[in-house]
């Protein structure tokens, strides 16, 4: 059993602005929660209170029904890997891995058991005896790992493990990551603010902006109700269309809106391009799998993306489902119910 | 190919002349220490001595304790290398680390020290000296050269500590280091080049340092080396003998270089060790 409670955590360094005001929310045991949010909100933070390398300045934590705020890092029994990684330049890959083994006093036996075992899981087999300065930076990712998987604590808490590699090493990093925790069958907390990571990787997706919590969900729940403007546009890609209400209207694709000082959106990929009303096309963008295409339509200046097809033409025809739409409060760009 | 030749040559006639440079006081002072008496000063000069003529190496052993000198300088220098290492690297990484109040007015405070004259210092070093029953010993000289080297010490290992990466260390807590365990199996082994470039550069002022053993030594005992080179005399007040003091200085300078080469291969070794980083 090892819950994460965090509970009204609030946090500022020094006089400036608040880092984290108030946050709180839960990771189940065995749960994959992902701290996704844009780069300086706070997650790096956040993690480290969790972690015990930084205090809140108030707010309660606890770890596995244990109230941990007083607790030190090495006792909450947790793993934590860094972002660049933090590995000891100075020892094997052997030594880096076995470290947290022996100071606690671990068996010999034991200790080479579970460091085999953990390098052959991260296939480290050939580089035990190599230092750091040795390694890419994905085989020092995979020591990192391999760091914090050999100690088998209750909670893992990545920072951003995957944002040093390449794109094509990331993209392959990314589902091996999600077995390793699956199988080791620990509490993760994973900070990314890479939003395809967190919806392919989580169970759930704790959203922050400017130190506070913007939607907690799963990566479905972010995706299809997303409870503000900004979690409307900071996942998906290409990011929601969202118009005022006055646009919208003009560009006629949204028929019946309610009254009020209103946002609309629409997903790119919820458009239907090829019914609807007349709308010249701008910019024709091909990803490969799909094409997003920047239309014209009266006021609007809508994209959107449709499967790959023959590009050509002017102008195409669009056309917004009503269940495609989602509506916003344009004073503090809360969700809105749908008519 | 033939630039890269010639490149080499040039650079290597550089560094022969520079180090010629260098080197010729104490080549001067090697070869006087090896004419026979008569022509060490002899006029016009004589460049090179017409016999190899050890005899002033014995008559420096002979006229002072110079065995003692050396061992003296010796314990004096290990002791206070030690001493303002340890306590350097203690200061410097508090300084750097543990977020100290009033930490920064401290450590200008302490180059403000570190910048009085030591002249001005030698009065009340010798008063505070007799008080404490230091005087005439070895003990009185480690403090003292302590006391003086500490500063730079600490800002040297500071600056080096503020380079390293906070979160190796923070790494290490969280597999169970303790603060004086990361600092003793994390902290200094990354910072051996920059602890060992202080050991050496303290052990060098210690070895050399003259006014304050001058003062706070009257005694044999406990008398350093370079207080000795200064007592050796002729028969009468006008008459130098150059050849003993030649002798002397080779003598006592060897050894330093010997442990500093030693040292240096140390230092090369951290250094390319260092390149692990990122
Ligand atoms: N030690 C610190 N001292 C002062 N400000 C900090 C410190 N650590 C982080 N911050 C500030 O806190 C905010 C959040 O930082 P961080 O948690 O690292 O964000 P993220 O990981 O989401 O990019 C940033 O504005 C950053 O400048
Ligand atoms: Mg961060």
């Amino acid at each position: 059993m090892a819950e994460v409670r965090v509970e009204n955590i609030r946090k500022s360094f020094g006089a400036g602005r608040p880092v984290l005001e108030g946050v709180s929310f839960s990771v189940a045991d065995g749960e994959f929660v992902s701290l996704l949010g844009p780069s300086g909100c706070g997650k790096t933070t956040l993690l480290r209170i969790i972690a015990g390398l930084e205090y809140a300045y108030s707010g309660r934590l606890s770890i596995g029904g244990r109230e941990v705020s007083d607790v030190p890092p090495k006792d909450r029994d947790i793993a934590f890997v860094f972002q660049n990684y933090a590995l000891y330049p100075h020892l094997t890959v052997e030594e880096n891995v076995a470290m947290g083994l022996k100071l606690r006093g671990v068996p010999a036996p034991e200790i080479a058991r579970r460091t085999a075992d953990a390098a052959a899981r991260l296939g480290l087999e050939p580089l035990l005896k190599r230092r750091p300065a040795a390694l890419s930076g994905g085989q020092r990712q995979r020591v990192a790992l391999a760091r914090s998987l050999v100690r088998e604590p209750r909670v893992f808490l990545l920072d951003e493990p995957l944002s040093n590699l390449d794109a094509v090493l990331r993209e392959r990093t990314r589902g091996e990551l999600k077995l390793l925790f699956k199988r080791a069958k620990g509490t993760v907390v994973y900070v990314t603010h890479d939003q395809v990571e967190a919806m392919t990787m989580s169970d759930r997706v704790v959203l922050l902006h400017e130190g506070k919590i913007q939607q907690v969900g799963t990566p479905e729940d972010l995706y299809r109700r997303p409870a503000s403007v900004f979690a409307a546009t900071f996942l998906g890609a290409p990011p929601m269309n969202i118009v005022p209400r006055a646009d919208a209207e003009r560009s006629g694709l949204f028929p019946d809106l309610p009254e009020g000082d209103l946002l609309v959106g629409v997903r790119p990929e919820e458009l239907k391009v090829g019914e609807g009303r007349e709308a010249a096309i701008v910019v024709v963008e091909p990803v490969g799998s799909y094409t997003i295409l920047t239309l014209d339509a009266g006021g609007a200046a809508p994209r959107a993306a449709r499967p790959r097809t023959r590009s050509g033409g002017a102008t195409c025809r669009v056309a917004a489902p009503s269940g495609a739409m989602h509506l916003f409060d344009a004073a503090d760009g809360g969700r809105l119910p749908n008519p | 190919m033939r630039s890269t030749l010639r490149g080499r040559a040039l650079f290597a006639l550089a560094v022969a002349a520079v180090a010629a440079w260098s080197l010729a006081p104490f080549l001067w002072q090697a070869i006087t220490s090896l004419k026979p008496a008569a022509e060490v000063a002899a006029v016009p000069v004589r460049y090179w001595p017409s016999v190899l003529d050890f005899s002033s190496y014995a008559q420096v052993f002979k006229a002072r304790p110079f065995a003692t000198y050396i061992w003296n300088s010796f314990v004096v220098g290990v002791g206070t290398t030690a001493l303002t290492t340890a306590l350097g690297v203690c200061a410097a990484y508090a300084f750097s680390r543990l977020g100290l109040p009033g930490g920064r007015a401290a450590l200008i405070g302490i180059l403000g020290l570190s910048l009085f004259p030591g002249t001005v210092l030698i009065v009340p070093l010798k008063m505070l000296a007799t008080k404490a029953g230091l005087l005439n010993t070895r003990t009185g000289l480690v403090i003292a050269y302590t006391a003086l080297n500490l500063p730079f010490a600490i800002w040297v290992l500071k600056a080096f500590f503020d380079r390293l990466p906070r979160d190796v260390e923070e790494a290490a807590w969280l597999d169970g280091l303790s603060r004086w365990q990361t600092l003793w199996r994390i902290v200094l082994p990354l910072s051996a080049p920059a602890v060992a470039t202080t050991a050496i550069l303290v052990f060098i002022f210690s070895w050399n340092e003259f006014l304050i053993a001058q003062t706070l030594v009257s005694r044999d005992a406990a008398r350093t080396v370079p207080v000795g080179i200064a007592m050796l005399s002729g028969v009468t007040v006008y008459e130098v003998p150059w050849g003993q003091i030649a002798a002397a200085v080779v003598v006592t300078t060897l050894p330093v270089v010997a442990m500093v080469l030693a040292f240096q291969r140390r230092i090369v070794e951290g250094l390319t060790a260092g390149a692990v980083k990122g």
